[in-house]
């Protein structure tokens, strides 16, 4: 009889301390978790998400304070082509996607569709217009569109040099600013980035 | 019996002790009341703050002295506030610069937004005493 109070009391006591463990509301192998996207990553000595990180914060704040921009109120910008000159691949699109974020999040500047979301904005305008399925009044007219005031464009080259087990990579990306009626260049700055890996082991 | 009279002498005492164990808090406006350690760096000191409104935006130089006789690293990344205290703009990345041997190393930030009124300066550095400021 004893044998069986002391199962029991020790089943209780099991369920009253798993009830007590705070359960995660997770289903995982073990093998995966999640990290800090801003983080500094040093994996490699490729171009990476710091790289990509410190380029759209250190352009955009300088672009902010530039004073063709805080000069006119809100005035639309759009973005021209970063071209990628370095001998690795390099999404540039997702470097100026980052700039134009943080610029637009500062409320100062507005965007046109750039080069690359015009036939998507010509396609939904056609749409709407000629395909007779949208009421007339209640459809976006065709030729409406605003031209920018200004175009932003750039390029980011890098140099390697290989000495032994040490690899060195200079990245620098140049952006601008240019008035696009008068073409004059109205802001540039360059962002530098250096980084070297050693594989030598002693 | 004695020794249930004394439990709340006992606690009263540590309680005392806890609060003596602790720094007291930094002084408003002073540059810890701006710095956020994360554990305190041996080398590295945040000796000079100014900020600043340009343009509309809040712009930030912090001046970093490091005293060893070594190369020392540092990571930081601001922290934007509005009037309300409330985060603007998002996290930011953390920034790896390196600070040479006696050398003060000048950190320049411009606020994300016009709605911010106030900052932090989050730094780490990997030679810390491993304690929490």
């Amino acid at each position: 009889m004893e044998k069986y109070s002391n199962a029991f009391k020790a089943t209780t006591l099991m369920l009253i301390l798993s009830g007590c463990a705070t359960q995660s509301p997770t289903l995982s192998s073990g093998n995966v978790e999640y990290g800090d996207s801003k983080t500094v990553e040093t994996l490699t000595n490729e171009f990476g998400s710091t790289d990509l990180q410190t380029i759209a914060e250190s352009m955009s704040s300088s672009l902010l304070q530039s004073p063709a921009l805080f000069g006119k109120s809100r005035p639309l910008v759009t973005v021209a082509e970063v071209k990628n000159r370095t001998s690795e691949y390099i999404d540039t699109k997702s470097i100026t996607d980052s700039i134009r974020a943080k610029i637009l999040k500062s409320g100062m500047v507005r965007f046109a569709v750039d080069t690359s979301a015009m036939q998507t904005q010509v396609d939904e305008l056609t749409r709407q217009n000629q395909t007779g399925l949208y009421k007339k009044s209640k459809s976006k007219k065709m030729g409406n569109m605003e031209g920018a005031d200004f175009r932003i464009e750039g390029t980011i080259t890098s140099i390697v040099k290989r000495a032994g087990d040490v690899k060195d990579v200079y990245y620098k990306f140049s952006l601008q600013l240019v008035d696009n009626e008068s073409g004059v260049m109205e802001w540039a700055d360059e962002k530098e980035i250096r980084k070297t890996s050693n594989k030598s082991m002693f | 019996m004695n020794l249930f009279k004394n439990i709340p002498l006992a606690i009263a005492l540590s309680v005392l002790c806890a609060c003596a164990s602790q720094n007291p808090p930094p002084r408003p406006g002073s540059i810890n009341s701006k710095v956020e350690q994360l554990s305190e760096m041996s080398y590295l000191q945040v000796t000079d703050l100014r900020a600043v409104k340009r343009n509309h935006l809040l712009t930030v130089q912090a001046e970093i002295n490091n005293t060893d006789s070594d190369n020392q690293q540092l990571y930081y990344r601001f922290k934007w506030l509005d009037a309300a205290g409330f985060t603007v703009g998002g996290e930011e990345a953390w920034k790896p610069v390196l600070v040479y041997a006696y050398q003060k190393q000048t950190l320049s930030a411009v606020a994300p937004s016009p709605q911010v009124t106030d900052f932090k300066l989050v730094v780490q550095s990997p030679d810390n005493t491993g304690e929490l400021p």
